[in-house]
């Protein structure tokens, strides 16, 4: 958002009644957890159980069948509406929930599908209703059923999953918490020592994604918690690497490596290419296919004004390493020595500057220097 | 004895403050392994006068702390020796990254865990994120706290298992409020220091991240390829120093790539002092299992990149000079010199004021 936008009556009015629907609408917090088994329904129980003895008013709506031990001791301590059975299977019951209009409700297995015919086809989609008529939920969900994880779940399980059961990532970035449910895979039931370790793997994988998962989720809490009060976001918790190309840049180099780097920190890259008058489009045309194709966010930025608009721009973004090349066409004295990259040097508080190797055009490696003056 | 012990087992808990629940985590985790039949004591425990994890404490057996006076004053760590004769099969051990009181064997808990496995005893243990060494800086930077008492990463790294223990930090106020994590002149304090939205949010997504990479670094090799990079520290006696170690030792384990940490002896151009500020670094670049060289040359870019060359170096990490132009002309000669490799001039993350904290 712009920094100085005139306030817009119509817009604060939206503003108000926003909030005050948000105010009206229940609060909700999802348990994740890689797998089955971690303990995903025994913690929201347990959460339901803490807030029943501080005095509020919980329900469960929805537990899954099998159960442990521990779980079952808990769900002994709670009122439970019980669920429906349709066509053979188990949905939650709105409707007598809404009856009953208790403050919290606790639903296991956010992503199940209802039965077709059922008034919304998703499980997820009854809990959207219990929190438009004001009852806080606790839910859980299973990394593997979120709708846009997907492929990379089947990528690394190497099986299809179901596609009924789903829930879309939106609505779990829209909960108000959310909270990892994480523990070591246990792969002791697999029959042969190679199996066991595969499955390990499978599990270690999915794990990862997990907590990568919430990590983007907190992340994006609290970019929304900084904007709200008006702080520059120069955490760094997350890595975002900046790479910053001309038309004459040797491009290619430099946007691998921002990608490779990205990667083993599980960042985000952006790529800028930095217009100046009278560039030659060709040199944009070929930074914007890198970009695309390292599946980098590109932006243009004015080349022109080069220190500034790369400091306001990577400081709006909350970027840690800013990559710059150079080209065969200034020397060094001319760049550093009072030039625009020890500008940026001397002015980028709290990122990093990589500086890559220079090279001609062609991708050639320069010719060795002459015999450099000494030191002093 | 011919016989080789092998290795205990090193479960280390992990979180983002106090009161996310690591001890109750651990404890639970022990007392069930207790109802199982394995032979579990605990080591050391804390109980910070929390109701619910006195509780499962007091299901297990204790190893009584080991008394030691300093300065007039007595103070209780846990006792190494009683352990090791006691030799349990699991041990639980709260507050890892604690500094133990002079006058105990070893400076730091964690050496202590280290002789635990080493004597082939399994150990739970907990630490925070900000006691993570290599993230000391971008914490301080987080939180406004610089906290002293670290844990290098070479020994989380050691652990077996890294478990994340969540709790959002909403949940947490909630329980700092109700008193459940310190009594209320201390809960009021810390609500100014980690205790802010916004430094717990920030933390927490820097545990979050910490745990996937350790959870990815221990998955099977076939996922982490050594990579060819090699990157290489310039050690000065500039106390920024201490941060470039830092943050060439985190980007290294991330990129998997070897690290050294390099000083250029130049006779007769050093102050008085740098010498043992030299030593103090290479020290600590040392304590963080980074390879360290001392050079001699006077000119210190050339000497730099002749051995970076020499070593296949791919990137040369360098600190943001202070605002000398000299300084500023050393990084000019080293990007001058060192073709092919990348200079990488790392940004101060702890710019903020400093105040100490425990």
């Amino acid at each position: 958002m712009p920094p100085h936008v005139r306030p817009d009556p119509d817009r604060l009015l939206r503003q108000a009644q926003a909030e005050e629907a948000y105010a009206r609408r229940g609060r909700l917090k999802v348990f994740l957890g890689y797998t089955s088994g971690v303990g995903k329904s025994f913690r929201m129980l347990d959460e339901g159980r803490r807030r029943a003895q501080r005095g509020q008013d919980v329900v469960v709506g929805a537990i899954q069948a099998r159960n442990s031990p521990e779980v079952q001791g808990l769900l002994a301590r709670l009122e439970v509406v019980p669920m429906r059975r349709l066509d053979g299977q188990s949905v939650v019951d709105v409707p007598a929930i809404l009856r009953r209009r208790p403050e919290v409700c606790l639903v296991d297995g956010l992503a199940y599908a209802n039965p077709p015919g059922s008034e919304r086809p998703h499980r997820w989609q009854d809990v959207e209703a219990l929190l438009a008529n004001g009852i806080s939920t606790v839910a859980t969900v299973n990394l593997q059923f979120i709708a846009e994880r997907r492929p990379e779940v089947e990528r690394i399980s190497g099986r299809a999953c179901d596609p009924h059961d789903t829930v879309p990532e939106a609505f779990l970035r829209a909960a108000d918490e959310i909270e990892v449910v994480d523990a070591p895979p246990e792969a002791g039931m697999a029959a042969k020592p190679e199996e066991a370790r595969q499955l390990r793997q499978r599990l270690s994988e999915l794990r990862e994604l997990a907590l990568l998962l919430a990590a983007d989720v907190v992340d994006q809490q609290l970019e929304a918690y900084l904007r709200r009060h008006g702080l520059e976001s120069t955490w760094g918790a997350q890595e975002r690497i900046l790479v910053c190309v001309k038309a004459a840049s040797n491009a290619l180099n430099m946007i691998e490596s921002g990608r490779r780097n990205a990667d083993r920190f599980h960042g985000e890259l952006l790529v800028a290419h930095m217009r100046a008058s009278g560039d030659e489009p060709p040199g944009l045309r070929r930074n914007l296919e890198l970009a695309r194709a390292a599946n980098a966010e590109i932006h243009l930025l004015d080349g022109d004004n080069f220190v500034d608009s790369v400091l306001n721009f990577a400081r709006g973004r909350g970027v840690t390493q800013i990559f710059l090349g150079h080209t065969t066409r200034e020397t060094w004295p001319q760049r550093l020595f009072g030039g625009r990259v020890e500008r940026l040097i001397r002015r980028a508080e709290g990122m990093d500057i990589r500086i890559f190797p220079h090279r001609d055009a062609d991708g050639e490696a320069p010719p060795v220097a002459r015999p450099e003056p000494s030191n002093g | 004895m011919a016989e080789i012990t092998p290795y205990g087992h090193l479960k280390l808990f992990l979180g983002y403050a106090a009161g996310v629940g690591k001890t109750y985590r651990m404890l639970a985790e022990a007392g069930q392994m207790r109802r199982e039949g394995v032979d579990v004591v605990i080591g050391y425990f804390e109980p910070h006068g929390r109701a619910d994890t006195m509780a499962l404490a007091a299901v297990l057996e204790t190893v009584p702390r080991r008394r030691i006076e300093y300065r007039g004053a007595w103070f209780e760590e846990m006792d190494l020796d009683a352990i090791l004769r006691r030799h349990p099969r699991t041990c639980v051990v709260d507050e890892f990254a604690h500094t133990n009181v002079p006058g105990s064997r070893h400076e730091k808990r964690w050496e202590d865990v280290l002789d635990l496995l080493a004597a082939g005893i399994d150990v739970l243990t907990n630490m925070n994120i900000q006691h993570l060494e290599s993230l000391n800086d971008q914490v301080q930077t987080i939180s406004n706290v610089r906290v002293r008492e670290t844990v290098p990463d070479w020994v989380v790294q050691r652990a077996d298992e890294v478990v994340m223990v969540d709790l959002t930090p909403r949940a947490l106020l909630n329980r700092l409020e109700r008193g459940v994590i310190y009594e209320p002149e201390k809960a009021r304090r810390a609500a100014e220091n980690f205790f802010r939205e916004s430094t717990l949010v920030a933390l927490r997504e820097l545990a979050l991240r910490q745990a996937a990479h350790e959870v990815e670094s221990r998955e099977a090799p076939a996922q982490a390829p050594a990579s060819s990079e090699r990157i290489l520290i310039h050690v000065t006696a500039d106390p920024s120093t201490a941060m470039l170690i830092r943050r060439g030792r985190r980007v290294a384990d991330y990129l998997h790539a070897s690290c050294y940490a390099v000083h250029v002896a130049a006779p007769g151009q050093e102050a008085e002092g740098d010498a043992a500020a030299v030593e103090r670094h290479l020290n600590f670049a040392r304590n963080l299992h980074i390879d360290t060289r001392t050079l001699r040359g006077t000119d210190v870019a050339r000497t730099l990149v002749d051995f970076a060359q020499l070593h296949g170096i791919t990137q040369i990490f360098v600190s943001r000079p202070p605002h000398r132009r000299f300084a500023l002309s050393l990084i000019t000669r080293i990007v001058r010199l060192a073709r092919g490799m990348q200079i990488t001039i790392v940004a101060d993350r702890s710019a903020r004021t400093e105040r100490a904290a425990d």
